[in-house]
């Protein structure tokens, strides 16, 4: 049987696999927004691991896309960027309606799912738009700029 | 992406179920997409897509050769012989010891005997 129609005979199958795939989708888009970053800065992905505090493969592996970082691992990057990972471009893709105020609320697809499971306990919270929306998602706590940060400024609604 | 340059098929192993299905029911469903994508690139780049790839199977009355990918940190090979323009993949498996090959170029060498026998028919 030919690619397409064993697959999409698999699709009907197992129907997770349209989420699967969006899932997919998102970190191959992460990886580009790192390797973008860390090309910008010149850094090797040794030299970007090490200021990160993981290793070269877990950075290569970000870069393939062939899997999604935690929270705590995309901030300690971002942080070894140095700022230039995009993280409004970053926000985009998970829903981000605006990033700019206070108590904005950022609505989090089903497939974004892991980031919520991955913010570390001890994480600040901040339920009351989560009560009001009735969605998942994140708070952002810090007006005029948005930091990816678990234990501070972005933090998992309730 | 334009029309793809490669055919990749699977082999039939009967009661609706293709060689694709048989790997499938061991993989989650992140890494049945994941592999997916890995096999659209195949049919796209074909034997230009990169050595890592691809790999002669030792000692193989037939000629196999193996398609290399992984998912999610797990190992894959896809069992295949490339025929003209077509990859025809026979067998696939979860690869932990090398000596896996061993145990399933037989299988796949049937299912090609089979799978030759039956295009040969049309």
């Amino acid at each position: 049987m030919k690619l397409t129609d064993s697959y999409a005979r698999l699709k009907a199958r197992r129907p997770e696999l349209e989420a699967a795939e969006a899932e997919i989708a998102l970190s191959e888009a992460i990886a580009d927004l790192i390797v973008d970053a860390r090309v910008r800065t010149g850094l090797t992905q040794a030299e970007l691991a090490r200021r990160a505090g993981t290793s070269q493969a877990r950075i290569s592996e970000l870069e393939r896309g062939e899997a999604n970082p935690t929270v705590d691992t995309l901030a300690r990057i971002a942080g070894a960027l140095g700022g230039l990972l995009d993280l409004g471009a970053f926000l985009s893709l998970v829903g981000s309606a605006n990033i700019t105020n206070s108590g904005t609320f950022v609505a989090v697809p089903a497939q974004m799912s892991f980031f919520t499971s991955a913010v570390t306990e001890g994480a600040a919270t901040a339920a009351s738009s989560v009560a009001v929306t009735q969605e998942e998602g994140f708070v952002l706590n810090t007006p005029g700029e948005v930091t990816l940060a678990a234990n501070s400024e972005l933090a998992l609604a309730a | 992406m334009g029309v793809p340059a490669w055919e990749v098929v699977f082999a039939d192993l009967g009661e609706d179920e293709d060689a694709f299905d048989e790997l499938a029911e061991d993989l989650t469903a992140r890494q049945v997409a994941q592999v997916q994508k890995q096999f659209n690139r195949l049919a796209q780049h074909g034997p230009a897509l990169n050595g890592d790839y691809f790999d002669n199977v030792a000692g193989s009355r037939r000629g196999l050769r193996e398609f290399r990918l992984r998912a999610d940190g797990v190992a894959i090979r896809f069992l295949y012989v490339l025929r003209e323009r077509t990859f025809v993949m026979l067998k696939g498996y979860r690869h932990s010891r090398r000596r896996d090959v061993d145990r399933h170029a037989p299988t796949a060498e049937a299912r090609l005997d089979e799978w030759e026998g039956q295009n040969e028919a049309h």
